[in-house]
């Protein structure tokens, strides 16, 4: 009891100082700084409690209701997908491509101070590369605010931050902010941080090794001024700009096309609430502080910070506008990454399911279903794969008759539909981003795509250990692993 | 903006407003395409009395069961060749608009959405004439409306038609969302027919060429579009298979499509109706080849024209790709399409592809020679007016058109007008088709049927449920196509069902059958007793005989493992005699699972009784003589109990018995074959006289009224007749062979030898009814060769010279107690045989027991009926 009590006073005084030091400016219910509420622990222990009583009682009914039950989660996941591409596909016309042709023109003089943040950790190398891309950018420099957020501790790279702003002769746009040492030192917290001093109307979040299209800040603003004033989010696009390096990579390329050219624009048009990409997400700053920045807990606090906005009745927008970022190139530095991201995903969730009536209220009965199959259910899906590829083998190399048993003809009808339209509409999704993208070559590999959806499962299985055992361990994912460019549209 | 996109020529036209206050004036195209629809529905409704007299196809009938299912709340049942979408638009539409509008109406709809996709957006930029030829020779064409019968074909065209629309939009500018179309209305299109394969590999190559040759836009774009296209348009069927395999209907339902098997005749067939069916579709497509050869390509209207021609070439390939895997088909034996759909494709879409080729500009026929232009006008002229002519002067000619008509829906329909006024309510099983036409034509809520589709189903048809009054069962043994099981079972041999309706047409049947619910009795009858002794001597014997049975699972099994049918058969007739209900079923039980055949695909083996049984092996053949001893214990029981169920099981037996009949050619040799060999399904060439049993057949077939039965008795009776000898005893065997060897001989004895308890038997089966006098000649000689305290001879020359072989054995003696007591009632000389010679006290002697006698079960249960008989007599 007492080293119960230790531990629990422990993460109450982290906490406490999180919030005095202004790293937390969200409430104690909002944040994932703990995992599960007490009635989500006693819901948990109830639901398995039930199934494991139906598994002892009548054990075939348990189980044929268990996967009917998750049957239908996979028919609800492909075909919302498949609903949000096809709306965001007949919307991309009309709304969505502010291009470089449609954009606002203004004059220099009269456009607002642009904050942009970029958290740095141990990324010494970049910096200068980072500061050289925020100088290309199609936007007035003294009209940007770049603070570059260094921990107290990265010495290395406070030299190279400081040396960069020098070669440039201290330019007042480069703020060089050093994160006081604390815990969690993760990104959200030194961008909380950062986001204290900004000048701008507007921010930014990119990383260090980001490429933006260099108007894309005069884009942003022109999206702000086009949408409604509860607009207070838009987020580019996101898209690599070494696609060509591996077949990881490949891969990537492929979701991230299907993600974020399709499947995000998607979500926009059929008004869901949208969880935000790792960078690039431009927000009204009073608007960001206002919702108290992001959560330092949340190992995704981007997508957090998305369902918050939609919770507080708020919108996001997608812009027609592409960051070229660093695909992973290395199968564990992805799976580390993935996993990350994944167990951020189900933080996402588990706050906001703290209490769902009040989520329902908060985001309207659509837009509540929108944000289950979104956020729930892609942990869900992949957690579940293996399950269904294991089950499937079975069936086809084993004469054990529990499988069919499991499957009655109306389950089994809606599985196949479900197993066999769905794994087609995600290759052809996948396809479809890639030839708007133009990468043409890609196209005969997304055949193969179930390999790369093995190595999500992994990853997601070893998010959900994660969440149970360090809910809070930030998987840092190394970058630079690409020498340059590989044949991105860019290159 | 990608560069797919970029490639788009997209000049917008500004088009001019109309007048305020004034109505905008239609175009010549848009008149066209009205009159083409007013005509098309309007023709459809003149013509369809006619259609309806070409009879309705099997895929009709197909609809309407998928229909009922889904009404009856059953859901779709399809199989790997039954495709799904034209019954799931009709099953859709039917839930929409009611069953009948559906099948009245869905087909006319499609007609004039075939209609209009050709005229109207396949030659869309084509000059009103144009449009007005082409769909002059689609609605000149009877077919067209014949096709309103066959709606997986129409709706198979009607996707064609926009397949072709798709591909050349997207031809016209290669984006992403255009390909997606023209992969979605593939999909479709393969969900309709196996014939939407030629056109998937046709548009196939027709991209691939284009990759090759396109230069609007990259190549790499071009390969890239094809991985999306090629795998995704053949994603139909990959799904339909899969699914199909995993989790299809049980039951086939793909015999309604005519022709779609690989049938090794198909191209036999084929090649004869060049001149017949095919022969406008191979004029069109030869009408096609030479425009395509003789217009010149290069003219002034430049890519215009060129993309003119690639909807004929597309056409062309469809078409010689149906003809090329149709002709593979035909070796492989396998594949399964339809030969029909080839046909209605090039019929109806070729005027589509030859409008494009000459219909615009007019330069290329301009630049023609005058013998070129008449060829091809002529051609024209032909095509339009001799073929619809064919039918107009012979009307008669669309009897068995494309595509072919079903015989059975008239025997559908004839049985439902009888049933739906003998209509006795409760559930309606049907085997092993789905009658579909019957259902409807006779207002069955189809919630009350229990078909092959349904679960369990082989367990219902052997037992149904009380619910179930009424049996439907269609055409005959051979019929396997739809159910998994024969209803020969059911046909004509219910033990427990009247035929209430009845449609036949050509070869095929549809029967309905009120089941009446009879029921076994369940009260002993009153124990008649004259003679205490004898009772006592009865119920010693009876005891010893179970006691023996019991020790042998229930069964009197004798030496040679073997239990004997006609130690049942007695035992049964004297339970039955008795009028003890609890014995009679005992044995009856045993009967009915152990020697009657009730399942069979062998309609010659159903309900007759295995001659012996043993557990261990399969019951090997009938017999005729214990057929109709069982027969007799099932008739006295139902007379007893005045049963139902007995008679019409007695009934059946004999039935069956009379099935082992045989004649010769000139009417003139008759007998009953002595078995029935359910392996070999042989029966045999010869016949003992014990076989027959005039009197037991006479009785049935008078109380069931059946004229055949009573000719069969009649004739029994003069065989036996004839087999008799001076004598007074019978032959033992009849074998036609034995004349092609002795002049004259059927009848004999082997060695000349006859054995007394065989004629005795044979004269117990006249005694009562059919030829009494004889029998008692065969009586009157037992009598005369017996001698007090001395056993009977049993074998005797044909002369009736004893052959010295005396048998002590009671059966003999049973037999002849059993026919004096016919003939004459109890008399003192059957008193001492009862007395002595059945004595039970014989049986406990040592001498002769149940493993060293082979004899002993028959021996003692003739007893146990002999003395039962005897003591039912009163005394004289």
């Amino acid at each position: 009891v007492a080293a119960k009590e230790c531990h629990a006073m422990t993460k109450r005084e982290r906490y406490e100082e999180l919030r005095q030091n202004g790293f937390l400016t969200i409430g104690a219910e909002e944040s994932a700084y703990t995992t599960f509420s007490r009635w989500q622990i006693v819901a948990i222990v109830a639901v398995g409690a039930a199934v494991v009583a139906g598994l002892i009682q009548r054990p075939l009914s348990t189980l044929v209701l268990v996967n009917a039950a998750a049957i239908a989660g996979y028919l609800a996941i492909v075909s919302f997908r498949f609903y949000t591409v096809h709306r965001g596909e007949r919307l991309a016309g009309r709304v969505l491509p502010i291009s470089g042709e449609v954009r606002d023109e203004e004059d220099d003089a009269q456009l607002p101070v642009y904050t942009i943040l970029c958290p740095l950790y141990r990324e010494a190398a970049t910096v200068e590369q980072f500061v050289e891309g925020m100088a290309r950018l199609d936007y007035p420099f003294e009209k940007l605010d770049i603070r570059l957020l260094l921990e107290e501790d990265d010495l290395e790279t406070q030299a190279a931050a400081r040396a960069a702003k020098e070669r440039r002769g201290n330019p007042e746009s480069i703020q060089i902010v050093v994160v006081p040492r604390g815990q969690p030192k993760t990104k959200p917290r030194a961008c909380n941080y950062g986001l204290r001093g900004a000048r701008g109307e507007y921010a930014v979040i990119y990383d260090a090794e980001d490429i933006p299209e260099p108007d894309q800040l005069r884009r942003v603003l022109t999206a702000f001024r086009r949408q409604p004033e509860d607009t207070v989010c838009v987020q580019a696009k996101l898209n690599y700009f070494n696609p060509n390096q591996n077949l990881l990579t490949r891969f990537f390329t492929a979701e991230y096309s299907m993600w974020f050219d399709l499947f995000l624009p998607g979500l926009f048009a059929v008004g869901s609430p949208i969880p935000l990409g790792g960078t690039s997400n431009h927000f009204r700053t009073a608007a960001l502080q206002g919702f108290g920045g992001w959560d330092p807990f949340n190992v995704t606090e981007d997508a957090d910070l998305g369902i918050r906005i939609a919770r507080a009745g708020c919108r996001t927008a997608i812009i027609d506008s592409t960051t070229w970022e660093e695909a992973n190139s290395q199968v564990g530095n992805w799976i580390r990454q993935r996993s990350r991201w994944v167990k951020g995903y189900m933080q996402v969730w588990l706050v906001s399911m703290r209490h769902p009536l009040r989520l329902l209220r908060s985001l309207g009965l659509w837009r509540f279903l929108c944000f289950q199959v979104t956020v729930g259910g892609t942990p869900f899906v992949l957690l579940l794969n293996p399950v269904y590829w294991c089950l499937s083998l079975l069936y086809l190399l084993s004469a054990w008759d529990i499988v069919p048993q499991l499957f009655p003809q109306p389950v089994l009808a809606i599985s196949l539909i479900t197993g066999l339209i769905g794994n087609l509409t995600f290759i052809y999704l996948s396809i479809y981003g890639l030839l708007k993208r133009e990468f043409y070559g890609f196209v005969p590999l997304m055949f193969l795509s179930p390999i790369y959806w093995v190595l999500q499962s992994i990853a997601a299985w070893k998010a959900l250990y994660q969440l149970l055992v360090k809910p809070h361990f930030w998987e840092k994912t190394t970058h630079n692993l690409a020498s340059a460019p590989t044949g991105g549209p860019q290159a | 903006m990608t560069s797919l996109e970029r490639t788009s020529p997209g000049p917008t036209v500004l088009r001019p407003q109309p007048a305020m206050g004034r109505l905008p004036m239609p175009s010549p195209s848009f008149l066209v395409e009205l009159a083409l629809v007013a005509v098309v529905i309007a023709v459809s409704v003149l013509a369809r009395s006619v259609v309806e007299r070409a009879g309705e196809t099997p895929y009709q009938e197909f609809l309407r069961m998928q229909w009922l299912l889904v009404d009856g709340g059953k859901g779709l049942h399809l199989d790997s060749l039954s495709l799904p979408l034209a019954p799931l638009l009709h099953v859709a539409t039917a839930m929409a608009v009611g069953p009948d509008l559906a099948e009245r109406w869905l087909p006319v709809a499609l007609s004039v959405a075939i209609a209009l996709v050709f005229a109207r957006w396949l030659l869309r930029d084509y000059p009103p004439a144009v449009k007005l030829v082409a769909a002059g020779l689609l609605i000149a064409s009877p077919l067209f409306y014949l096709l309103q019968r066959q709606l997986d074909v129409q709706v198979y065209l009607l996707l064609l038609g926009l397949q072709l629309l798709a591909l050349r939009a997207f031809r016209v500018q290669p984006t992403v969302t255009r390909i997606t179309a023209v992969i979605g209305v593939n999909i479709l299109l393969s969900l309709t027919t196996y014939m939407a394969l030629p056109a998937l590999i046709a548009a196939t190559i027709y991209l691939v060429v284009l990759a090759e040759r396109q230069r609007e836009v990259q190549p790499a774009a071009w390969r890239a579009l094809l991985w999306l296209y090629i795998p995704f348009s053949f994603a139909g069927y990959l799904l339909w298979a899969v699914f199909w395999v995993v989790a299809g209907s049980r039951v086939e339902t793909s015999f309604f499509i005519p022709a779609s098997s690989g049938d090794p005749s198909q191209l036999s067939q084929m090649l004869r109706s060049l001149g017949g069916d095919l022969a406008l579709p191979l004029l069109l497509l030869f009408g096609l080849v030479a425009g395509l050869l003789l217009v010149p390509r290069a003219t002034t209207a430049g890519a215009t024209h060129r993309r003119d021609h690639a909807l004929a070439w597309a056409v062309l390939t469809c078409a010689g790709f149906a003809l090329g895997l149709i002709g593979l088909q035909t070796v492989a034996r396998r594949l399964p399409m339809q030969i029909d759909v080839i046909t209605f494709t090039m019929l109806l879409l070729i005027p589509a592809a030859l409008a494009s080729v000459f219909g615009r500009p007019a330069a290329p026929f301009r630049s023609m020679s005058w013998v070129t232009r008449a060829v091809l006008v002529a051609s024209a002229a032909v095509v339009v007016v001799l073929f619809p002519l064919r039918y107009v002067v012979d009307p008669d000619s669309l009897e068995g058109r494309l595509p072919a008509a079903d015989a059975r829906q008239r025997a559908e329909r004839d049985a439902a007008a009888a049933f739906a006024g003998a209509d006795p309510g409760g559930r309606i099983l049907l085997d092993p088709r789905f009658t579909a036409t019957f259902v409807r034509e006779a207002g069955i809520d189809p919630r009350r049927l229990i078909t092959p589709f349904d679960d369990g189903f082989e367990q219902i048809v052997k037992a149904p449920p009380d619910d179930v009054r009424v049996l439907l069962v269609t055409d005959s043994l051979s019929d396997d196509v739809a159910g998994n099981y024969t209803a020969g079972r059911l046909t004509e041999l219910m033990p427990d069902a009247t035929l209430i309706a009845h449609g036949e047409a050509g070869s095929a049947k549809v029967r309905a059958f009120r089941r009446e619910l009879y029921k076994e009795p369940a009260q002993d009858l009153p124990f008649v007793e004259r003679d205490p002794a004898v009772s006592q001597q009865e119920n010693t014997v009876l005891m010893a005989v179970l006691s023996e049975m019991q020790s042998r699972n229930g069964l009197p099994v004798r030496p040679d493992g073997w239990a004997y049918a006609i130690d049942l058969g007695n035992l049964m007739s004297y339970a039955a005699r008795r009028g003890n209900i609890e014995l009679f079923r005992m044995f009856s039980d045993r009967v009915v699972n152990d020697y009657l055949v009730t399942q069979s695909d062998d309609a010659n083996a159903l309900y007759t009784v295995a001659w012996r049984h043993r557990p261990d092996k399969q019951n090997e053949a009938s017999g005729t003589t214990e057929t109709l001893r069982m027969a007799e214990a099932y008739w006295t029981a139902g007379e007893r109990w005045d049963n139902e169920y007995y008679r019409r099981l007695a009934y059946l037996m004999t039935r069956a018995y009379a099935r082992h009949q045989w004649s010769d050619e000139y009417g003139e040799g008759w007998f009953i074959r002595n078995y029935y060999n359910y392996e070999t399904k042989s029966y045999a060439t010869n016949t003992f006289l014990v076989d027959y049993a005039p009197d037991v057949m006479r009785r049935i077939a008078q109380y069931m009224e059946d004229p055949s039965l009573l000719a069969a008795a009649d004739k029994a009776t003069v065989f036996v007749a004839a087999a008799q000898l001076d004598s007074g005893l019978f032959h033992e065997m009849y074998q036609p062979e034995i004349a092609t060897l002795y002049a004259n001989i059927t009848f004999f004895s082997p060695n000349g030898i006859i054995q007394l308890i065989d004629s005795i038997e044979a004269a117990l089966g006249l005694a009562e009814i059919s030829a009494p006098e004889r029998a008692r000649r065969t009586f009157e000689f037992a009598r005369e060769h017996y001698r007090p305290f001395t056993a009977l001879s049993n074998q005797y020359h044909m002369d009736g010279r004893a052959t010295g072989e005396r048998e002590n054995a009671p059966a003999v003696y049973a037999y002849i107690i059993r026919l004096g007591v016919r003939l004459d009632g109890r008399d003192p000389w059957l008193t001492e045989l009862v007395t002595q010679k059945l004595n039970a006290d014989r049986m406990f002697g040592g001498e002769r027991t149940v493993q060293d006698d082979f004899n002993w079960f028959f021996a003692w249960t003739s007893a146990l009926l002999a003395l039962r008989e005897y003591q039912e007599v009163p005394p004289s």
